[in-house]
């Protein structure tokens, strides 16, 4: 049976399923017991589980994110509920140098099977400071495995995998998406990580897209088709491990690629897969791989300004339409 | 030696009407020296030669209009010798609608006087390669891949790109347009050039027929044995010529119920799927099998410009011969090939090994 729940009660429901069936999962941040979070995401939890395994801490994200490393090294499955994104340089030695090397430097002794559950986006009128798109940088780090879920079904199947691995995954759920509701099975599902899904197939160019830029690479799809152009639209769902061949195999038929993440465009997300798309299917490129990041700017406040940041489906679509006409000539 | 170029004096501008040299050739001149006198749309102004030295060579007449970019001058040493002009600069100035340069209008004919414009250099307009051309070719990578798979030279189109790069349905509407010209229709079937050379082996069959017989029982399906063959000679050419990258073998049987194959990589098939590899590409050899038929040998026929392989014979012994041309395969990789396919069909585990 599938009924449609907000990507909110999805992340809910997963955790709720993970905590009853495993007992060493349980849930540590800020406001995330009572409050159950400023998102609302974690409402009824601590009603269930009671507040010695949803627990509620200081405001101190180097603190909890250490405790988080220390009880995964000795056994305990934790996840770290961080609250806006932009709190990841808080958090950076722990995760970076504990969590993400304790495997390797422990000659495989001890493993860090934790995961941290944060947000991305801009658009919410948070300021430049709770409105980043940060996941490049753990991307950046080897041993931390990097989901984006991209709707309510993929937050649900992406986060149970998760709690289950054995090596730290840092989690990015888009803050603008809690509300949004989209079909979800009741039955128990997983969806394994390295495993892009595509969303739409397409012959004139591929459009690769993260999180929130899925559903924006879907409208501007939607967009081109209306003027005859056939855009395929690929979500890879995790970004380390990354699934690089259905991309690939999407890029040759195509002959035009373009990706789309939220993520500042400079030396980002978009880079790293365009280099990898100009790499390893270069003969078969017809026009130059575009990307389309947020913009390098702090986020702005002013609404009006802040919307000009990020990438609409109105932008992709002309970008795309550009490439596909074959009228990007920089030579 | 220095060289003089034409200018950008305006943001835009692409081209500059030379109204007049304020030094003529074998004049000395200091680098702030004003050397000519330009017009653009805008403006008319001098130019300071730039270097100190004599002039040598004025490449563009007063009245001329220029590229912007494209040497106009030379400066140099006394007594030394300009080089050879390149024919480019001599032709009408880059794909402009105005004649130009050297066909010498009047100096005071701008706007243009559209009467007696001088025959394009080349009837395909090639000469008007702008500076920045130079023969280079700009084409997507697709567009490449696609014109060396179907033998397209792209270099005609050089100038033209420099426009619009290729594009990969500019290759395929090139292709249409090569195989509707009747002169250079007969891609497949016919040999284009005559072969010079030829090398003969004989192999014992007994194994063969038996191969094949297996292998049909293998693949649930009759394998063929002119595609076997072609995956012979694919893998002898390999191991002859140390080729990496894709083999393409054009094979035609000529018996009454032969059919023809080109087989992309039919080596690095299963002996089951050998079939299924074909393509559209050109060949880089051929295989003729005249098995099946009263013939023992065949000249001037196999597809493309490669070596071509006959395969006559039946029962004990089949009769191989290849004919190739010396001056593109090394008489010594010829024999190697021969002598890989004749050790194939002798022994065709050979093959699977």
């Amino acid at each position: 049976m599938t009924r449609e729940i907000t990507l909110s009660q999805a992340v809910n429901e997963a955790i709720a399923e993970e905590m009853r069936r495993d007992p060493t999962v349980f849930l540590l941040g800020e406001d995330v017991a009572e409050a159950g979070t400023p998102f609302k995401v974690l409402l009824g939890l601590v009603d269930e589980f009671g507040p010695d395994r949803i627990l509620d801490t200081p405001i101190s994200e180097p603190g909890f994110a250490g405790i988080a490393v220390g009880a995964a090294m000795t056994g305990m499955r934790p996840v770290v509920d961080l609250m806006f994104g932009d709190f990841l340089f808080l958090v950076m030695d722990q995760l970076c140098n504990q969590a993400a090397k304790t495997h390797y430097m422990s000659g495989g002794k001890l493993k860090v099977p934790m995961v941290l559950r944060t947000n991305l986006g801009a658009t919410r009128r948070s300021a430049a400071q709770h409105s980043q798109s940060l996941h490049a940088l753990v991307c950046h780090i080897p041993g931390l495995k990097v989901a984006l879920p991209s709707s309510a079904y993929e937050a649900k199947g992406l986060l149970k995998t998760a709690i289950r691995d054995d090596n730290p995954v840092v989690i990015f759920e888009d803050k603008l998406m809690y509300q949004e509701k989209a079909p979800v099975p009741e039955e128990e599902y997983l969806i394994p990580f390295g495993v892009a899904h595509t969303l739409r197939k397409g012959r004139d160019i591929t459009l690769v897209a993260t999180s929130s830029m899925v559903q924006v690479a879907a409208r501007a799809a939607d967009i081109l088709a209306g003027e005859g152009i056939e855009a395929e639209v690929i979500d890879p769902r995790t970004l380390v491990p990354f699934d690089e061949e259905t991309i690939l195999a999407s890029v040759r038929r195509t002959g035009r690629a373009m990706v789309i993440d939220e993520g500042h465009q400079s030396f980002g997300v978009t880079a790293e897969i365009a280099s990898r798309i100009a790499e390893k299917a270069f003969y078969h490129l017809d026009a130059p791989v575009l990307r389309m990041g947020a913009m390098d700017v702090p986020v702005p406040f002013s609404p009006k300004l802040e919307d000009l940041t990020v990438p609409t489906p109105e932008k992709v679509a002309e970008r795309a339409r550009a490439s596909v006409k074959g009228e990007l000539f920089h030579a | 030696m220095r060289e003089v170029i034409m200018p950008a004096l305006g943001m835009a501008q692409s081209t500059g009407v030379i109204v007049s040299w304020l030094k003529k050739v074998g004049e000395a001149v200091a680098a702030d020296d004003p050397l000519m006198e330009v017009e653009t749309d805008k403006t008319t102004m001098e130019v300071p030669a730039g270097h100190d030295g004599v002039v040598l060579e004025i490449r563009a007449e007063a009245g001329a209009e220029v590229p912007v970019g494209e040497v106009i001058a030379l400066i140099g040493a006394a007594g030394s010798v300009p080089p050879p002009k390149p024919a480019a600069a001599a032709a009408p100035a880059a794909a402009k609608p105005e004649p130009a340069a050297v066909a010498a209008p009047p100096p005071a004919a701008r706007p243009p006087a559209p009467a007696p414009a001088p025959p394009p250099a080349r009837p395909d307009g090639a000469a008007a390669a702008a500076p920045a051309a130079a023969g280079k070719v700009l084409a997507s990578p697709k567009a490449r891949l696609l014109a060396a798979e179907r033998g397209i030279d792209l270099a005609p189109h050089a100038a033209r790109s420099h426009e619009r790069p290729i594009l990969a349905a500019d290759v395929e509407a090139m292709a249409a347009e090569a195989a509707a010209a009747p002169a250079t229709a007969a891609v497949q079937g016919l040999a284009a050039t005559p072969r010079l050379a030829s090398l003969r082996a004989a192999a014992p069959a007994a194994g063969w027929a038996e191969f094949l017989a297996f292998a049909s029982g293998e693949a649930k399906r009759p394998v063929e044995g002119m595609a076997v063959i072609a995956a012979f000679a694919a893998a002898a050419f390999r191991a002859a010529t140390g080729e990496t990258g894709r083999i393409v073998v054009a094979a035609e049987s000529l018996s009454d119920d032969g059919g023809a194959l080109v087989l992309a990589d039919p080596d690095r098939a299963g002996l089951a799927s050998i079939a299924d590899t074909t393509t559209d590409a050109p060949a880089t050899l051929s295989v003729l099998d005249l098995t099946g038929t009263a013939l023992s040998g065949a000249d001037g026929l196999g597809a493309g410009t490669g070596p071509v392989l006959v395969v006559a014979g039946s029962g004990e012994r089949l009769d191989l011969s290849l004919s190739f041309d010396p001056s593109s395969l090394a008489p010594r990789a010829a024999a190697a090939l021969l002598t890989g396919i004749a050790r194939r069909v002798e022994n065709p585990l050979r093959h699977l090994l």
